[in-house]
């Protein structure tokens, strides 16, 4: 009971303020309990001993270097929104903005390949020796979008119309798709390594009276075949009629 | 009268109140002098109302970030950039509280930022050679001189010193609330606002701090 009195009157004396005069109850106890008496004169010896301490004033530039600072600040200001950043900042957010934007250049790069690129992996594909499975790309003006084959070394890759993703993310990014339409069809040629690529030259088909067979890929990974009827002209008709009545045109010229 | 007419009769008294004493009015009845006032004009643009403000609060805010951090030269700096940042801050200023626990208010976060850096720095200063490893209260570095001194003067000066440094040895939530309450002689309910705690919290925290100080100026007491 009397440790709680003690505490209560302990905790006023320390809130009163330096010069004011403890409550009556406070007065009573004080003259009673010599240990609260003790702190209460040490707590006023320590509250005076503190607030001896003087006031410590500012230099006497202080005002001049305060002028100098805020001059300082407006000039620094002027740099604009980046005004309070250090070089290190400005240097790290420089970097971050340039891999931002690298990044998205190389990710549109990836999304959307140039034409450019792909016609000039065309023309190498198509000057390269034909594979072993011959396949032919046909382009036609009706035909809006036509797949090709792209030959790569030795074997082609042929796009499946699976469902396997990954198969697909890899064909994306090998198969060419491209618009033949408004060019002209490329020409089938034997023996490519052989001839001049800048001298035309005729197509000799061996087999002048079997229809020509085309297998053409749809981009699904079926493949179609198309049988192309039997092309004679005149004057071939005439050299067959001259040399061999009773049988055909061994060669033709398409 | 009824019941229901009072709330007439309160629009009809505000309004002849708004009437009477318009905001525009009031804010002309305002002293100039007033912390308000000049800090008003220097959102204007007027810088000697600004000078008026730094010559008011310059010494105080200086003692007081020196009796937080123990030293003079950073003090001076700090206390610099509180009215650099009082400057800054004027279109933002509100005028919720007084100015003086404004200022007080970024004067304590920054010095409690410095004393809090220095911690980080893990500074090897002399005193540190001389501080337990293990936890304990760092002893006085120098004790009290029981010989008699020819000078009154130098013994409170010597006091003062012991003081100043046993101040500086308490732990920061400690320190500036005695300092507010003992030294600049703040009330319990502006140091609360200063602090941004409650008053309890600040009637606790001094007396704790006394607590401490007393055990380390015995010597003096």
């Amino acid at each position: 009971m009397r440790k709680i009195n003690c505490n209560t009157i302990r905790r006023e004396l320390d809130e009163l303020d330096l010069n004011e005069n403890c409550s009556a109850p406070a007065s009573l106890h004080l003259r009673e309990c010599a240990e609260c008496l003790e702190f209460y004169q040490s707590r006023t010896k320590l509250r005076r001993l503190v607030g001896s301490l003087e006031m410590v004033g500012a230099p006497a530039d202080f005002d001049f270097r305060l002028r100098a600072r805020l001059a300082n600040e407006k000039a620094r200001a002027g740099y604009g929104a980046f005004a309070g950043w250090s070089l290190g900042v400005r240097s790290s957010v420089m970097a971050g903005l340039i891999l931002v934007i690298g990044t998205l250049v190389l990710v549109n790069h990836w999304r959307n390949p140039p034409t450019s690129v792909l016609v000039g992996e065309q023309k190498t594909a198509t000057a390269e020796p034909p594979p072993q499975i011959e396949t032919k790309t046909v382009a036609t003006a009706a035909t809006t979008k036509v797949p090709v084959t792209v030959a790569s070394g030795h074997q082609n890759m042929k796009v499946s119309g699976g469902n396997n993703f990954v198969a697909k993310f890899r064909a994306r990014q090998a198969i060419v798709a491209k618009d033949f339409s408004s060019l002209s069809a490329s020409r089938v040629r034997r023996e490519e390594s052989s001839m001049s690529t800048s001298v035309p030259t005729v197509f000799p088909i061996d087999t002048s009276y079997q229809s020509l067979r085309v297998s053409l890929d749809d981009g699904t990974g079926t493949w179609r075949t198309i049988s192309l009827p039997t092309v004679s002209f005149g004057s071939q008709r005439i050299l067959a009629k001259g040399s061999l009545s009773n049988q055909p045109t061994p060669k033709g010229i398409w | 009268m009824t019941y229901e007419s009072l709330p007439a009769l309160m629009n009809t008294l505000t309004t002849i109140n708004e009437l009477a004493f318009p905001s525009a009015m009031q804010e002309v009845l305002e002293d100039p002098a007033s912390d308000h006032a000049l800090l008003e004009a220097t959102r204007t643009g007027d810088h000697d109302a600004f000078a008026e403000l730094v010559g008011r609060y310059r010494n105080q805010i200086t003692s007081y970030i020196y009796r937080m951090t123990n030293d003079y030269d950073g003090a001076v700096d700090l206390a610099q950039e509180t009215f650099v940042r009082v400057y800054r801050a004027a279109d933002r200023y509100q005028r919720s509280y007084a100015f003086s626990t404004y200022i007080y208010r970024i004067a304590t976060n920054l010095a409690i930022s410095e004393l809090r850096k220095r911690k980080r720095r893990r500074l090897v200063s002399l005193t540190g050679f001389f501080q337990p490893s293990d936890g304990a209260e760092p002893r006085e570095l120098n004790p009290p001189d029981d010989r008699p001194l020819q000078d009154s003067e130098l013994v409170d000066a010597e006091r003062r010193t012991a003081v100043q440094r046993a101040i500086s040895t308490l732990p920061e939530k400690y320190r500036a609330p005695l300092i507010l309450r003992d030294v600049d002689g703040r009330s319990y309910e502006e140091i609360s606002r200063i602090l941004q705690t409650s008053e309890g919290t600040v009637k606790s925290r001094i007396s704790r701090a006394r607590g401490f100080l007393r055990e380390k100026m015995r010597a003096y007491i």
